[in-house]
């Protein structure tokens, strides 16, 4: 593999401490144009990943690998990351909020990339450490030691399976082939995969840079599940009660949620549950259908940061549609991908989610999947109503000192990216298939 | 893991006495074969390439510029988004009416067509194209698309997000209808729910409850299609979603049979049929009057569309077997929707019952499953679409003018209210089928093509049709004619906006059923090739599989046998 496969990974980690550095020195006044150049960088890093994270290889000694799978899951990072910092394109966000995400996004690239599991544990403890160092306080609030609790619940795993021999990927897959039936293998793999979920859960609830956190975990159980190939079937099981805990959990979440940013929340939970859905088929198709719908809710998922503050009620954005139209409708789109609403990228993923449950003889998943997907849309709907139906005085009557509305135009963007993953959609799967494919699933 | 397709495949068909419908000469292509390049029809006037993606498409790019539109100082923009959605509806009914004068109603089989690759690794092509029915279809939602915006005239109350949404529910309509392609039938199937919803709830006096009854019972809808669309899909074996393949095979009985339960309900939900019909009655009485006609003229027709397309057109046997089942949905909301209405007490609710009976009347002749219902199920589809909006618009309407819902309030009113007692009057009987009204032809269709295979349910439609007559009488009786009421508010009869939307759906009605053919002069048709004519050119095909065997010919003498050798002659 040539160094120059590293050059991605470099952007990313250098923009983090040149942001850090740049808040030490400059100050929380220069926050505005920080956004501008922290998105140029994102933009910059998304390039060079397509185009030299291309050539395949490996490097230190199988500890690094550099193959489709690995590609895709960083392509669909930092456009995540893209996502994330246009939304915030008109906000004065400070540097060490945006140095988080970058720092979040390059745990996801070592733990797409790693071929050792101390390194998979390693880019999951920066993803996490980074993405939920920004999770409220609020009393009652536990996503950084539900997190905190799923990490080492894993890093014990790793370090157990490292003991044994099964240290790397290649090793793992090795072992859990030659005893598809170890019970000592199959537990700390089943722990390990339960410490990411647990990682996982955390994760996704506490704002944005936590569901990026959350979409690192789901690429770091794809590459351990790519191991449990031919395992007992218990463990293959396992997925998919994840899965349908997940799809449930998400859709009654999102119905009773009080507030934008935990309605958000859920969504992500229920599509989460969709993509481990997808990776419950332990198969390519349904692996690619993963895939894909994970780049999906990385890009929509990044727009949450539009709710406003985690504990603000759904009233706060009562009349949104006539104040900042641009935001309402970067909301909009956001949400309603992260529901599964037609035609957005959401939509799209979970259809081919649902053909591959059905194939697979997931049905009863794929039901309460469906039911998941109406309670979600209903959640959504309810939002929708407060958003543009709630609050408005007749504009016919607005006089003249009423406030012209703010055009927040970088707010747009993740919206218009979950169009565009659609009206693109055949290279992305044509990339989310490959990855499957280099995942070994049969 | 087990193959749901082999599960249902490994269950045994029923027994020779099965339902009441005779078979058919057998399982046969019932899909249109695919027809040459849109370019070589007609004389070239429209002969876009991408003219139903225009049809489709527009009004959604018009939403968005509707939705960001400024209001302006002081309002001065407030009345542009209706400027907006009016003319793009115009001009889409205008390029629509160009496409029917221009359809080739003599061959079977695709026009207009249009198709690109967008998810083979998935099966998925965006793939457009329209027979038919589906060019009625389309004809007919633009028709409604202009009513229900002229209905709209009086909306003040968040025009831009009203009529956004209005135009966004119209397009998901038309993308239906012309979809050749399963999943991006679904999606515009499923597209229409929150737009929908939100019109429904968003701006009458019981929001969440409307909204939320719609999404529901749609959501439930959606939910069954999606899984009807992927047993299809993987019982067909090719791959695709793609709806050219999917005739080709019959999969076994029972994935029909259950797929074809899958589809009723998901119509049963749109249509709607009793016992799916909870939110009609908020989407249809509280909304206001455009919404209540788009809804009830166009999106309730996918519905039926979904049961002709997909479960009459591909799923023959479960088609067959389910017959029986939609014959007694039939009569069964034709019963109570007339029995609804005529114990009615508000106008509004009134109306909107009654248009609940042109779903049962479709559905009728789908259970029918003759040649002769079909194509009257196909016809009921534009018809009844006219009729019903009709009835929800002038009753909307009335109880507008008159102040007053209840027909307590509402006596005596013809005299104040001439034009809007008559259109109230039209739509009441056109939904019961009046003569020389679109919807008398496709009933009497309907009617003798289902009395042989289904005569309990066409009994039981015909009883609910008396019912609704009752109804209509007693709704005049109370509303228009009688005595006044002392204390009823001041009413005024219809404006020019209101005048031309119901006027424009009486006329509809009056046209097709004066000249169903189409006008000829000297024999020669005149720019509307008739809308039995479209329409048949498609049903021919979807009928086939279900026309009565032919006898027997008669077998031919046997030939006299040459005596045998050596035996003597006496």
């Amino acid at each position: 593999m040539s160094p120059a496969g590293f050059v991605p990974e470099l952007v990313v980690f250098g923009s983090a401490l040149a942001l850090l550095l740049a808040a030490r020195l400059g100050g929380e006044a220069a926050g505005r144009r920080w956004g501008r150049t922290a998105l140029l960088a994102a933009l910059v890093a998304l390039g060079l990943e397509l185009w030299l994270g291309a050539a395949t290889g490996s490097a230190l000694d199988g500890g690094w690998q550099q193959d489709r799978f690995s590609l895709f899951a960083k392509a669909a990072l930092l456009l995540g990351l893209v996502a994330l910092l246009a939304a915030r394109w008109d906000t004065r966000t400070g540097g060490p909020a945006l140095a988080r995400a970058f720092v979040t996004v390059g745990g996801g690239m070592v733990v797409a990339s790693a071929g050792w599991l101390v390194g998979i544990w390693v880019g999951l403890a920066l993803a996490a450490g980074a993405g939920l160092s920004a999770a409220p306080d609020r009393p009652g609030s536990l996503p950084r030691p539900i997190a905190g609790a799923g990490l080492a619940l894993a890093g014990l795993s790793f370090a157990g399976l490292s003991a044994t021999g099964a240290g790397s990927l290649t090793g793992l897959h090795r072992a859990l082939a030659a005893r598809p039936d170890g019970l000592g293998l199959g537990l700390a793999v089943g722990a390990a995969l339960a410490g990411i979920t647990v990682l996982w859960i955390g994760a996704a609830r506490s704002g944005p840079a936590g569901g990026l956190a959350g979409g690192v975990a789901t690429v770091a159980a794809a590459k351990l599940l790519a191991g449990l190939t031919g395992a007992s079937p218990v463990w293959e099981a396992w997925l998919a009660v994840l899965a349908a805990a997940g799809l449930v959990a998400g859709g009654l979440g999102a119905l009773s949620a009080g507030g934008p940013a935990r309605l958000a929340g859920w969504l992500a939970v229920g599509q989460l549950g969709w993509v481990a859905a997808g990776l419950a088929t332990h198969d390519q198709r349904g692996s690619a259908a993963a895939l894909f719908l994970l780049g999906a809710l990385l890009v929509a998922g990044a727009a949450s940061v539009l709710t406003g503050a985690p504990a603000a009620s759904s009233e706060s954005l009562a009349g949104l549609a006539g104040r900042e139209p641009g935001r309402a409708a970067g909301l909009t789109l956001a949400l309603l991908s992260l529901a599964g609403a037609p035609p957005l990228a959401g939509f799209v993923g979970e259809f081919a989610v649902a053909a591959e449950l059905l194939r697979s003889g997931l049905a009863w998943v794929l039901a309460l999947g469906v039911g998941g997907w109406l309670l979600a849309l209903a959640g959504v709907s309810r939002l929708l109503l407060v958003v543009y139906l709630r609050g408005g005085v007749e504009e016919a009557r607005r006089g003249a000192r009423a406030r012209a509305p703010v055009w927040a135009l970088g707010a747009v963007v993740p919206g218009l990216l979950a169009i565009a993953y659609v009206v693109f959609a055949n290279p992305v799967h044509g990339l989310a298939v490959q990855g499957a494919a280099a995942l070994g699933l049969r | 893991m087990t193959h749901w397709v082999d599960l249902l495949a490994a269950i045994p068909p029923p027994g020779p006495a099965g339902g009441s419908v005779a078979p058919g000469p057998g399982p046969g292509i019932a899909s249109p074969t695919p027809a040459p390049a849109p370019s070589q029809f007609g004389a070239g006037v429209v002969g876009f390439s991408f003219l139903l993606s225009l049809l489709i498409w527009a009004p959604v790019l018009m939403a968005l510029v509707v939705a960001l539109f400024p209001a302006g100082r002081r309002g001065r923009f407030a009345r542009w988004p209706l400027g907006f959605a009016f003319w793009t509806m115009l001009l889409g009914l205008f390029l629509s009416l160009v496409a029917y004068s221009q359809f080739q109603s003599f061959t079977t089989g695709l026009q207009f067509e249009e198709r690109a690759g967008w998810l083979p690794g998935l099966g998925i092509s965006y793939h457009l194209g329209v027979d038919g029915i589906g060019m009625s279809l389309i004809v007919l939602n633009y028709l409604v698309g202009v009513v229900a915006v002229l209905a709209s005239w009086e909306v003040r109350v968040r025009p831009r997000q009203y009529f956004a949404l209005l135009l966004v529910t119209q397009a998901t309509v038309s993308g239906a209808a012309a979809a050749r392609d399963l999943f991006v039938l679904f999606l515009f199937w499923s597209a229409a729910m929150i737009p929908a919803g939100l019109l429904a709830g968003g701006w009458s006096g019981r929001g969440r409850a409307a909204t939320g009854r719609l999404l529901g019972y749609w959501g439930v809808g959606s939910a069954a299609l999606l899984v009807a669309l992927l047993l299809i899909q993987q019982a067909a074996g090719t791959g695709s979603f793609d709806l050219e393949g999917l005739g080709l095979t019959q999969p076994p009985l029972a994935v029909q049979v259950v797929a074809g339960g899958l589809l009723l309900v998901a119509a049963a939900t749109r249509l709607p049929l009793v016992p799916l019909h909870g939110w009609a009655r908020e989407a249809l009485a509280e909304a206001p009057a455009g919404v209540s006609v788009l809804v009830a003229g166009s999106a309730m027709r996918l519905g039926g569309y979904l049961l002709v397309r997909l479960l009459a057109g591909v799923e023959q046997g479960g088609s067959r077997a389910l017959a029986p089942w939609i014959g007694a949905l039939a009569a069964l909301t034709v019963i109570y929707a007339a029995l609804a209405a005529l114990r009615s007490s508000d106008l509004r609710r009134l109306a909107a019952y009654l248009a609940l009976i042109p779903g049962g009347v479709t559905a009728l002749g789908l259970a029918g499953l003759s040649p002769l219902s079909l194509h009257g199920a196909v016809l009921s589809l534009f018809a009844g679409g006219l009729a019903a909006a009709l009835v929800v618009g002038a009753g909307t309407t009335f109880a507008e003018r008159a102040r007053a819902r209840s027909l307590e309030l509402t006596g005596g009113l013809a005299a104040r209210m001439p034009v809007l007692s008559w259109l109230l009057l039209v739509g009441a009987l056109a939904v019961l089928g009046l003569p020389f009204l679109a919807t008398f032809t496709s009933g009497v269709m309907v009617f003798l093509g289902s009395l042989r295979n289904a005569p309990g349910p066409a009994l039981g439609v015909a009883v609910g049709l008396l019912a609704g007559a009752a109804a209509t009488a007693s709704l005049l009786r109370r509303a228009a004619f009688g005595a006044p009421a002392p204390d009823a508010p001041a009413a005024s009869d219809a404006s020019l906006p209101e005048r031309w939307y119901l006027g424009i759906l009486v006329g509809g009605l009056l046209w097709v059923g004066l000249v169903p053919g189409g006008p000829r002069l000297f024999g020669v048709p005149v720019f509307d090739p008739g809308i039995i004519n479209v329409v048949n050119s498609a049903t021919g095909d979807l009928a086939a599989p279900y026309a009565p065997a032919a006898p027997p010919s008669p077998r031919p003498p046997p030939p006299a046998s040459p005596p045998p050798s050596g035996a003597s002659v006496p």
